[in-house]
């Protein structure tokens, strides 16, 4: 009885279930037992509780016989077996067929028409009809050599570019694909589309199956990823935008910390069900009720996954830019002599007279240079020297008290004045690292020449504030109350502390500061577990832009209910730091106002005129300083000062040479800077940590910390690495000597080729999932898969090439009387298309469609907008592009599509439903989509020059269902349409030129069950 | 019923629908004949497959199912438990790290019959004469998924068909122009899917039509075309459609879409009569709490008032949902128990009530059969005192109206509310009550596939005799 379902009793009645030999009789005693052994609230029997206790096994025992379930067991080496009917049986796959029907006396279907032929074999291989041309060239072709002439057709489809629209929309079924969090706010996952894009790619390049697996779970972390020929990306990393779909809440996940364990719960559930059919999230409150499947397997694994971080990534690779960022390099070498010059003039020509400018009448602060001028200028001449050597003794006090209480107060988290100290980088603005004190940025529009001098720190602006940035730190202990940030930078750049990998959660804020400033970010307490980090952000790198909820201090723009675009319009995005600090204390730390020292040095001047030039030393030894790129953190504070001021000229055009470097960098910096290309994705950032196991999924009470590692049924071994260990789990997963990955993948194939798996339920090769109904068959094809080098196109062409899937549609007797399901696959099961299929038809019927691939997605169409959910409302047509390029998002499904059974985008939904409810007939008749398809459909149709009514129904037949009417539809479709012309008042001789009568017979068309099936 | 049209003329209990009745009921529709036709041919080829029943003369007509989808606390509504109460805060008998925790609602007797309910529900606490309340339900596994499908379809897993479908199936309906299975819903569907409350193997045909409470009830329900272009249409649809079937040597998918076609066309016409809610009096809209300022209150009042409204028009079974919560389940309080309990009860008590005194007036009362209802109930114990976890062991459930004896309390659980003790009744006993009040015999109400004939109760299932009238 090894293998068999112990409950499934619709299973054990199903004759063509295979099963180890048992008489109906037993089969019904063990059914009755197991319907009453099934329903715990009956209770258990008496006497079988007695049995209960006597044999009642161990654990290990239990969990060694579940871990003979066949879907653990290595793949057998079934040979194809030997049939009678050899003429049917093309292919191995055939005569696994073969040989059930003929021991149940099942007879096959006849060979499908070839115009069947060719639709069923384009609409299953690229979701398109094909076109009238391609079927008559088929048609020809077939009657002269039919094997030859339809392998040259699947040859083509499999060449064809819409294959992987085709199959990517398959996969991103199983993978949960959404390009919103949904929950409240809907938030974008941004470039999401990128992962839709790279699916597409691979299923056209037919990249080994293993290698996207290994790319999905870890293509962060391969030594030697795929880069996209066309443009350089980085095509490996793109795989891992799959953990990043489905439901984010952006509840605060300090609040509810729950949050966090549930995003990565999802993660998990969504990985082992895509690669394995595994319900392992079943495991989190207890060891599998059914399958082989520990608590501690869970654990281990959610370690893995709470250990890898949500982050947006940078898919440039280190040749991107290299040439224009050299270039402006090269060109702020030249730029610094040129102002430098300006500046030295300047420097030199400051005296009283440049101050008297200057003068206010409030005192500036103390940190302001003016501040001592401002003294000086209020007392008498003899009085000069006194004041000068008390606002000396004020200055060093006050540095000495800001010193004191910054030493006492404050933790240093990180410091880079002195390189990034191993916090983690992403962007190309922080490609040349922190930078030294006295470089400058570019300001790259307006009327100024410098954005700013820098002093040390991080800058992602350095070159150009179009070059994206993220920082990073390692996970962060708190033994302080607040984290305090000190920044500049501007438009929607962000600072932020992130718990559990809640990336939606706003514990942040944001930066628009053309000034240094201390921002200020509370760290709530016990919050050790759920391993926060701090992170600087421009909005390129911003999982969370654009902020719907806007955080009351946004000044770029408020909450920002738009498009992902409308707000990244202006792509220039910024921010530098120098350090973060951890404190209790109230306020973040003083300013020291060592800058100050230096005008306080040497003897105190006797005039106003002996003031001005301790100024004008100082300014010229600033200037002389950044000219030989030499100037340190004070310097660089008394530059932007005496720019500020004015008393060193900042303008675009300061010097003809400036004006000329300025207008080359301009030029190189908006003509040859290419922005950042990003993706959704995840990143080992930092040494990864174990998961405590919580006690019946409680993450109030954990327990002891479980190693990273995956299934223990399947003898996984403890990882070793430091990291998430997402890089090992990769690899036993897109692994031969798993059992369950190419039969996995096997299936769901089989199921998009022939509507139904061989495994009914392709998210669960468990108990509570079906057992295969040709068990050799999958094995078979599954070692093949593998042998094969994990082609996708191969077993595609393989199975799309059997006789089965050739069969005509109508079962014959034998097959309705004794397998009404059509489990054998004696002929081809006709199904309803997918939603995406129906609505590309249209597109294809109407003439509409846009066949482009690739691309951000289109916003589905929506009569109004509806800002605060960010659901956008897009055109009705959709630009005419395929389905697959509808915005697909969480909280409200595309309007015609989600009629047809579109998935949830929640969980892995590796087989849709395919319901008949009303609704469908009432998209079909009253869409406003499809009245606009039959309104563009019927504006070609009178404009073909037809002359007949029965011409043009010919046409129509073959454009929208592939084949000519028959006379008795000839004769009906005609009726209707004078019936339309009638109604429509519309003259007989008028008809052929009536918009209005040839979309009624478009609509028509649409609404016919045929135009709607796969044949 | 007065402005309602083309509504069908109302029907006795029991009486069998008759190609008259239908007739006279769906007279002024378009393409009566044309569908009546078809009917018959349906008839004719699926050998009786259509509908099965009913077997004996019904006491209800229609069902509206109230699910509390995440599962209410019985010990903190309708099952107090004093010995709870005492012992509160105190280790529980079951495990030691779990604490018995009181109920933080006070309980009374209401009506004649003086039963126990608690002030999280004040207005259902008026209609206990009506109720029969039953304490000692038992579930099965204390998991939302599996035990949403047992609720609904009578088993663990995914696949088998709901109660609404088995109804529908059952009976047919007593209004061609409308579903004869309608979920009443929020645009959310509860834990398990679309297959909690899916046709499963039953025709399609039976499959349930929701209904949301917030904008167009059902998309696209305004029709594009003038009646007569688009009855041009559709016959022209039935001829290309039977012709594909055919083709197809019978296809049960393109059959069921020809039907629905059909369908569609009826409802676009019947469906904005039916939930036109402007010709409801301002008392009846302030029974139910029509202009609550609270959203879910008011649109809870809504689905409510549409649930009577759809009774009146004839459709057979009619589940509502409870407005959005938590996505386990709206009543799922493993913590926040005392705040979002109340909040669930404030969205729905009202509504409830109002629904059982409005159909009671209309004289609807004795041919409605209500059932109130979740997956399970919640654990009268617990590691933290706010809040309960899942509890298939013992919990309670309503019925009323339709043939349910009311004013009586039947079953009980012990001391604590742990298990059911006392004329302990399964869901399988719950499916068996509401098909017999239907008229059917759960026994003989079946359906052949995979070679085997399925009931909703399987190989189990008891009338709960006592509580019936």
């Amino acid at each position: 009885m090894k293998g068999l379902v112990p409950c499934n009793v619709v299973n054990l009645f199903n004759p063509w279930v295979p099963r180890p030999f048992l008489s109906s009789g037993k089969i019904l005693v063990l059914a009755a037992f197991c319907s009453v052994a099934a329903d715990r609230s009956r209770g258990t029997p008496p006497e079988l509780q007695a049995a209960d206790t006597k044999a009642a096994k161990t654990w290990e025992q239990e969990f060694a016989a579940r871990k003979g379930w066949w879907a653990l067991q290595p793949e057998t080496d079934s040979k194809p077996p030997v049939v009678r009917d050899e003429a049917w049986s093309h292919s191995a796959v055939d005569r696994f067929l073969r040989a059930r029907m003929e021991a149940v006396n099942v007879v096959p279907a006849a060979m499908a028409e070839p115009r069947v032929l060719i639709r069923r074999a384009t609409l299953v291989l690229t979701g398109l009809p094909p076109t009238p041309e391609e079927v008559n060239a088929f048609v020809t072709a077939w009657s002269r050599d039919a094997r030859g002439a339809y392998e040259a057709l699947v040859d083509r489809l499999l060449a064809s570019p819409h294959f992987g629209e085709r199959f990517a929309r398959h996969w991103m079924d199983v993978v949960r694909f959404s390009e919103t969090n949904g929950s409240e706010f809907n938030y974008d996952v941004p470039f999401a589309w990128r992962y839709r894009d790279y699916v597409i790619r691979a299923f056209n390049g037919d990249v080994p199956y293993d290698h996207l697996v290994r790319e999905h779970i870890a293509g962060d972390l391969l030594p030697q990823p795929r880069r996209n020929p066309a443009d350089d990306l980085n095509e490996s990393a793109i795989g891992t935008a799959f953990y990043r779909f489905g439901e984010v809440s952006q509840q605060s996940c300090v609040e509810f910390r729950i949050v966090g364990f549930d995003i990565a719960d999802n993660q998990l559930d969504t990985l082992t069900k895509t690669f394995q059919a595994s319900t392992v999230a079943c495991a989190r409150c207890h060891d599998h009720k059914l399958d082989a499947i520990l608590t501690k397997d869970y654990y281990a694994l959610l370690g893995v996954l709470r250990s890898s971080r949500a982050v947006q990534r940078t898919l440039d690779g280190p040749a991107a830019n290299r040439a224009p960022m050299e270039r402006l390099r090269a060109l702020k070498q030249q730029l610094r002599t040129a102002l430098a010059a300006v500046w030295r003039e300047e420097a030199s020509a400051i005296n009283a007279e440049s101050f008297a400018k200057l003068s206010s009448a409030a005192p500036p602060p103390v940190g302001d240079p003016l501040h001592a001028w401002h003294a000086l200028s209020k007392v008498p001449a003899q009085g000069i020297a006194e004041t000068w050597s008390k606002l000396a003794a004020e200055q060093a006090g006050a540095s000495a008290a800001a010193a004191e209480f910054n030493r006492k107060n404050f933790t240093t988290l990180a410091d880079f004045r002195s390189g990034f100290n191993g916090w983690t980088t992403d962007g190309m603005g922080l490609r040349d690292g922190t930078g030294r004190s006295g470089d400058f940025a570019v300001a790259c529009e307006g009327g100024s020449a410098v954005k700013a001098v820098l002093p040390a720190g991080a800058f992602t602006f350095a070159l150009s504030d179009k070059l994206n940035g993220a920082l990073r730190s390692p996970p962060l202990k708190r033994t302080q109350g607040n984290v305090s940030f000190e920044v500049v930078g501007g438009h929607n750049s962000l600072a932020r502390l992130v718990f559990n990998n809640c990336q939606l959660s706003a514990h942040q804020k944001s930066l628009h500061h053309q000034d240094w400033t201390w921002l200020t970010v509370p760290f709530p307490g016990g919050t050790d577990d759920l391993h926060p980090y701090a992170e600087l952000m421009t909005f390129w790198d911003n999982p969370k832009f654009p902020e719907p909820q806007g955080d009351g201090t946004d000044k770029d723009s408020g909450v920002q209910r738009g498009t992902w675009s409308e707000h990244a319009k202006n792509p220039r995005t910024w921010w530098g730091v120098r350090r973060i600090v951890m404190h209790n204390v109230g306020e973040p730390p003083k300013d020291e106002l060592t800058r100050l020292a230096h005008l306080f040095e040497g003897a105190p001047p006797a005039s106003m005129d002996a003031a001005a030039a301790r100024y004008a030393q100082i300014a010229q030894q600033a200037v002389a300083a950044f000219a030989a790129d030499q100037a340190g953190d004070d310097e660089v504070a008394w530059l932007e000062w005496l720019i500020k001021r004015g008393l060193l000229s900042n303008r675009a055009d300061a010097s003809p040479k400036v004006a000329r470097l300025i207008g080359e960098y301009r030029a190189v910096e908006g003509r040859d800077l290419s922005l950042p290309h990003m993706m959704p994705g995840v990143a080992d950032e930092g040494a990864g940590f174990e998961q405590a196991l919580l006690a019946r999924g409680d993450i109030m009470k954990p327990g002891a910390p479980v190693a990273h590692g995956y299934l223990e049924a399947l003898s996984s071994p403890a990882f070793t690495s430091k990291g998430s260990g997402r890089r090992e789990l990769a690899d036993l997963i897109a692994s031969a000597d798993n059992p369950l990955t190419a039969r996995v993948m096997v299936n769901r194939i089989w199921q998009w080729i022939f509507g139904v798996g061989l495994v009914r339920t392709p998210d669960d090769f468990g108990h509570l999932g079906e057992q295969p109904s040709h068990p050799q068959l999958l094995d078979h094809q599954a070692r093949r898969f593998v042998a094969e080098g994990w082609s996708v196109k191969k077993l595609v062409r393989a199975l799309v090439l059997s006789r089965a899937f050739q069969s005509a549609a109508v079962p014959t007797p034998s097959a309705s009387e004794r397998d009404p399901q059509n489990t054998l696959l004696s002929h081809f099961s006709a199904r309803r298309a997918e939603a995406e299929v129906i609505r590309d038809a249209m597109l294809a019927a109407s003439g509409r469609l846009d066949a482009t691939l690739f691309g951000p997605s289109i916003d589905p169409y929506r009569e109004q907008p509806d800002r605060q959910s960010r659901l956008f409302a897009g055109p009705l047509d959709g630009n005419g592009r395929r389905s697959i390029y509808i915005k697909f998002q969480l909280l409200e499904a595309a309007r015609f599509l989600s009629a047809f059974n579109l998935p949830g985008g929640k969980v892995a939904e590796g087989r849709r439903d395919s319901s008949n409810v009303p609704a469908q007939s009432l998209a079909l008749l009253n869409d406003p989509f499809v009245i606009a398809m039959a309104e563009a459909w019927a504006g070609r149709l009178v404009k073909d020059g037809g002359t007949s009514i029965d011409t043009r129904v010919e046409a129509m037949f073959q454009t929208a269902l592939n084949r000519p009417p028959s006379p008795a539809e000839r004769a009906r479709v005609g009726t209707a349409i004078k019936s339309f012309a009638s109604q429509h008042q519309v003259a007989p001789e008028g008809l052929l030129a009536s918009r209005a009568v040839w979309k009624d017979a478009a609509h028509a068309f649409f609404n016919f069950n045929e135009f709607i099936f796969i044949p | 019923m007065s402005g309602l049209s083309p509504l069908p003329e109302p029907q006795g209990p029991g009486r069998p629908l008759t190609r008259r009745s239908l007739l006279q009921s769906s007279a002024t529709s378009f393409g009566w004949l044309a569908f009546s036709a078809l009917q018959q041919q349906q008839r004719a080829s699926a050998a009786g497959a259509f509908t099965q029943g009913p077997h004996f003369a019904p006491r209800a007509k229609s069902v509206i199912f109230l699910f509390m989808d995440g599962g209410v606390s019985h010990v903190d509504t309708f099952d107090p438990k004093p010995e709870l109460t005492k012992r509160d805060g105190e280790p529980s008998t079951v495990n030691k790290s779990r604490k018995w925790v009181k109920s933080p609602w006070a309980f009374a007797q209401h009506g004649q019959s003086g039963a126990w309910v608690s002030e999280l529900f004040p207005q259902i606490a008026t209609c206990v004469d009506d109720l029969a309340i039953v304490r000692s339900m038992k579930a099965d596994l204390p998991i939302h998924s599996t035990g949403n499908f047992k609720l609904h379809t009578g088993h663990n897993l995914a696949g088998r068909p709901s109660l609404g479908s088995w109804a529908a199936y059952g009976l047919g309906t007593e209004n061609e122009n409308l579903p004869g299975y309608i979920v009443l819903s929020f645009g959310h569907l509860p834990a398990g899917g679309s297959e909690v409350i899916s046709n499963g193997f039953l025709p399609s045909s039976h499959a349930p039509t929701l209904l949301r409470a917030e904008g167009a009830p059902i998309e696209n329900i305004v029709p594009a075309d003038p009646a007569a272009l688009q009855r041009t249409k559709l016959d022209l649809l039935r001829g290309q459609d039977t012709d594909f079937a055919a083709q197809l040597g019978g296809s049960e998918a393109v059959e069921s879409a020809i039907r629905n076609h059909e369908l569609a066309a009826r409802m676009q016409m019947l469906v904005p009569d039916v939930l036109d809610e402007s010709r409801e009096t301002k008392a009846t809209r302030e029974l139910y709490g029509m202009d609550d300022a609270d959203p879910h209150t008011r649109l809870y009042a809504r689905q409510c008032l549409r649930a009577r409204r759809l009774v009146e028009a004839g459709v057979r079974f009619i589940q509502v949902n409870c407005p959005p919560g938590r996505p386990s389940g709206v009543w799922d309080q493993h913590d926040g128990l005392k705040k979002e309990h109340e909040k669930n009860a404030r969205h729905t008590d009202r509504a409830i009530a109002a629904l059982i005194k409005d159909l009671g007036q209309r004289g609807l009362l004795d041919t409605t059969l209500i059932v109130w209802a979740g997956e399970f109930g919640r654990t009268p114990h617990a590691p933290k005192p706010d809040g309960r976890d899942h509890h298939p062991e013992g919990f309670s459930v309503f019925l009323a109206g339709g043939g349910v004896k009311g004013g009586v309390v039947h079953g009980a659980t012990d001391e604590f509310g742990i298990n059911a003790v006392e004329d302990v009744c399964d869901l399988h006993d719950l499916h068996a009550t509401i098909l017999h009040l239907l008229g059917l015999d759960h026994e003989r109400l079946t359906f052949r596939t995979s070679g085997r004939d399925f009931r909703l109760t399987d190989v189990a299932g008891r009338v709960i005799r006592k509580i019936l009238a």
